[in-house]
């Protein structure tokens, strides 16, 4: 199984640990593994496709950027990179992927560094699952032309926009 | 009573106050939207997120018994699409961040704070 099926599976077995009185530290870190399970899926296809050697994978991976990644998926849920994509359109089932990626970083930054904000179960298992949805509608989409773009996009987003 | 009129009375029953030209744009935008049913109460607050673009948090508060529809991954999907294009029709380049709380997660939520 990969690292980021791994951490899906991390994220939807915290998000309901305790039976009764969920308990923060539990929510917080089922919220953060969920979105490194997206940052995971997206990476590790992203450097499938763009990269023919798989031994140098792992390290291209980490030349992704959390801020840069967020940008092109604003860009691509908000259907503003059509540019990118030869002027087609940005299929609804990419944008709520990206979408996905959006929303999900926001709430792993709160959930990590702001400790006066609570979270109930009923907010973490709806983000847990929002990322299981992110999982299969990727599957339905990864070899879409305009997807293959978007996981260009997450590496290049700065670097196209100079 | 449509799922939407039961959401724009929740955001009437919200607590009056001066509110800015951007503030009533964004309420208007999040009254033309299809919220599903068994939401108890909508509220949001405006702000920057953690990158510093600006934002605007979605509070929605369902019933208990219409929980697993109207807190659902699908539903949730739907909504920020919809949530998005309504914004951007109002001229707003806010991203909507939502966030589902039961109305009993929301009471031992306030009970906790007193």
């Amino acid at each position: 199984m990969s690292l980021a099926r791994d951490l899906l599976e991390q994220a939807q077995h915290l998000s309901r640990r305790e039976r009764h009185r969920p308990r923060q530290a539990s929510l917080r870190r089922a919220i953060s593994a969920a979105y490194y399970a997206l940052f995971h899926l997206l990476i590790e296809e992203a450097t499938a496709i763009l990269i023919s050697r798989p031994q140098l994978r792992s390290k291209f991976a980490r030349a992704f950027d959390h801020g840069d990644m967020k940008l092109a998926s604003r860009a691509f849920a908000n259907a503003q990179a059509a540019h990118l994509a030869g002027g087609a359109s940005i299929p609804p089932d990419l944008q709520d992927v990206a979408a996905a990626f959006v929303e999900l970083q926001e709430l792993r930054h709160e959930a990590d560094y702001n400790p006066d904000r609570s979270f109930t179960r009923s907010e973490c298992v709806n983000l847990v699952a929002r990322v299981d949805e992110a999982f299969a509608t990727w599957q339905t989409i990864r070899n879409d032309p305009v997807a293959r773009t978007y996981l260009a996009a997450l590496l290049l987003w700065r670097k196209w926009g100079r | 009573m449509t799922a939407e009129r039961r959401a724009g009375d929740a955001m009437a029953k919200r607590k009056s106050y001066t509110e800015s030209s951007e503030v009533r744009s964004i309420r208007s935008a999040l009254k033309k939207v299809r919220f599903p049913k068994g939401i108890a109460n909508l509220d949001f607050d405006l702000g920057n997120d953690s990158t510093g673009d600006p934002a605007v948090w979605i509070w929605i508060v369902v019933k208990d018994a219409a929980a697993d529809v109207a807190a659902s991954a699908e539903t949730a999907t739907r909504l920020s699409r919809d949530i998005r294009q309504a914004l951007h029709k109002a001229g707003s380049d806010r991203w909507p961040y939502l966030s589902f709380r039961t109305v009993s997660e929301q009471k031992e939520l306030q009970a906790a704070r007193r």
